[in-house]
């Protein structure tokens, strides 16, 4: 039946609307079902990993930042942690706090775009002026505290760089007041519209074993039932002290992938709360040598963090001196971006190639590096 | 799924429409101030924004040239004076702050000017002077120093500085 069809092969992004940055999709369509996706990702290489070995060790905190445009504080987290095992750093309580604050405002403002990223594939673009106005908010906190709005360069080896100013800590409440109140009216919106029920349930389902099998990881595998949290399983920063629940969802199709972001952003807010009420005072940064003298023992380590995205991993080799012999970095978009996608797309109509890609919260930057 | 469900599913979404008479979300810079959730105004001073440098007290060690991960920064020699500079180049600049960071007299700010608008490269590449800080306070109090380039009837470029919009609507 199906072959009775001609076959088309379009084109989809980087110029396009619906795709989610700069990478593309080569689709194969018969009819309106695609029948085999390619994926075309390298418009966004940067070569960060070959330029880190170029770089000092305190140059590359500038770099890695830019591998996650959205999300950009896990990987100065995850970096810092390498180099931090390295040298043996012990990092100070209150940096630990901050940092905790810090991951988690970075994961509402990156769960609040891809929400409306979502609500923009299916044609409802109220959600994104909400979400991204909403999340504008947080942009401003961070421009407060780190004087960057997106590239925050904050969170580097041995702890923080300034300590947080006086009434900062009353602004993020009151964002956090703002945020949940209006997190109601995104699910009226959105979660009880009979349209989202149309396109999102039972939306590129799989199941635990098939996702762990493909390297899916974050809110994606935790939509399929599995509490995966590395949170919780390795608990960095100040996750130790913290109560939080990991969400999950059983359903594993696209409406549980975006319900666990939703419910996650509540969470978030949650966390941050307590680490604003236990932050314990002291020391922000443990004693490091001055940027241009950093050198680091030989040694290797792999940290990882749990991003909005999924599980971040740095891979840092010192041989000792000045620069780093390697760094490889693990990012969840990667697996998600194109072998996830490429075995998902086909079977699913064209109209969803958008969605389906949004729902998995697919961050380009990440997979080109 | 019921009746009254499928009814509660169409009608809910509209609820949304309570927010057309609230006040846009939208700033319009530069004729507005855009400001916090507590209406303290933005950019702080701990914006990583434009240069500026202190040459009385700056003592032409390069550490600010050595730390930069881009490049961006050279020790230029200049007449009439005795040291060399700093000379930041915008097009290279990624704005992390580590010069500032690593300047032992502290001469070398980054301020919270983030407005820069030109049709020359060349506006881009410049010595950081106690007179941009000076600029800033300007900046400050009356937002409309934003440059805009405007096409004119013989077909060159002319440079517009002050309120843009206002200007070209004349």
């Amino acid at each position: 039946m199906m072959d009775d069809f001609k076959v088309t092969e379009i084109i989809f992004g980087p110029q396009h609307p619906g795709i989610h940055g700069n990478f593309g999709t080569r689709l194969e369509l018969r009819g309106d079902l695609v029948y085999r996706a390619r994926m075309v990702p390298g418009y966004l290489h940067r070569a960060f990993e070959k330029l880190m070995e170029q770089r000092t060790w305190m140059q590359n905190v500038a770099i890695v930042p830019r591998i996650c445009v959205p999300d950009p504080d896990v990987n100065e987290m995850a970096y810092s942690m390498a180099v931090e095992n390295i040298m043996g750093l012990e990092v100070p309580d209150r940096a630990n706090y901050i940092r905790t604050i810090i991951l988690e405002l970075s994961r509402i403002s990156a769960h609040l775009m891809g929400l409306g990223g979502i609500g923009g594939a299916i044609g409802l673009y109220t959600l994104p002026m909400w979400t991204n106005g909403d999340r504008d908010y947080i942009l401003d906190l961070f421009e407060e505290l780190t004087g960057g709005r997106v590239y925050h360069i904050f969170i580097w080896p041995g702890g923080v760089r300034w300590d947080i100013p006086d009434n900062w800590p009353r602004k993020v409440n009151k964002v956090l007041d703002h945020i949940e109140a209006r997190l109601p009216e995104y699910y009226s919106l959105f979660f009880e519209s009979k349209v989202t029920d149309a396109r999102l349930k039972g939306l590129a389902r799989f199941d635990s074993r098939w996702a762990v099998d493909h390297g899916v990881t974050g809110p994606n595998l935790r939509a399929t039932g599995l509490e995966v949290d590395i949170r919780r399983m390795e608990p960095y920063a100040a996750y130790e002290d913290i109560d939080f629940k990991v969400i999950t969802r059983k359903e594993g199709d696209g409406l549980a992938r975006t319900l666990v972001r939703w419910y996650e952003v509540r969470e978030s807010i949650r966390i941050i709360r307590q680490a604003v009420e236990d932050m314990p005072s002291g020391e922000i940064r443990a004693k490091t040598p001055p940027p241009l003298a950093f050198m680091v023992p030989p040694g290797d380590h792999f940290a990882r963090v749990e991003s909005s995205k999924g599980e971040y991993g740095y891979y840092v080799v010192s041989k000792g001196g000045k620069f780093p012999y390697r760094v490889h970095v693990r990012g969840p978009s990667f697996t998600h971006g194109i072998d996830v996608l490429e075995q998902i797309l086909p079977g699913n109509e064209i109209s969803d190639v958008a969605l389906i890609t949004g729902t998995l919260d697919v961050c380009p930057p990440d997979i080109d590096r | 799924m019921n009746m009254s469900n499928v009814v509660k599913r169409t009608v809910r979404p509209f609820r949304a429409l309570k927010f057309l008479g609230r006040k846009p979300h939208t700033v319009r810079i530069p004729h507005e101030q855009h400001n916090d959730i507590e209406g303290d105004p933005l950019p702080t001073e701990r914006y990583r924004g434009v240069h500026v440098n202190n040459w009385d007290e700056c003592i032409s060690c390069g550490l600010c040239a050595m730390v930069c991960p881009c490049d961006a920064i050279e020790m230029v020699q200049i007449e009439g004076e005795a040291k060399v500079r700093p000379e930041v180049s915008y097009g290279r600049c990624c704005f992390c702050g580590f010069c500032e960071d690593v300047c032992p007299k502290d001469s070398l700010h980054l301020t919270s000017n983030h407005t820069m608008l030109d049709t020359s490269y060349d506006t881009f590449v410049f010595l950081p002077t106690p007179m941009l800080r000076e600029f800033e306070k300007e900046y400050r109090v009356e937002p409309a120093l934003l440059c805009r380039a405007r096409k004119k009837d013989d077909g060159k470029a002319e440079i517009i500085v002050g309120d843009p919009y206002r200007k070209v609507t004349e």
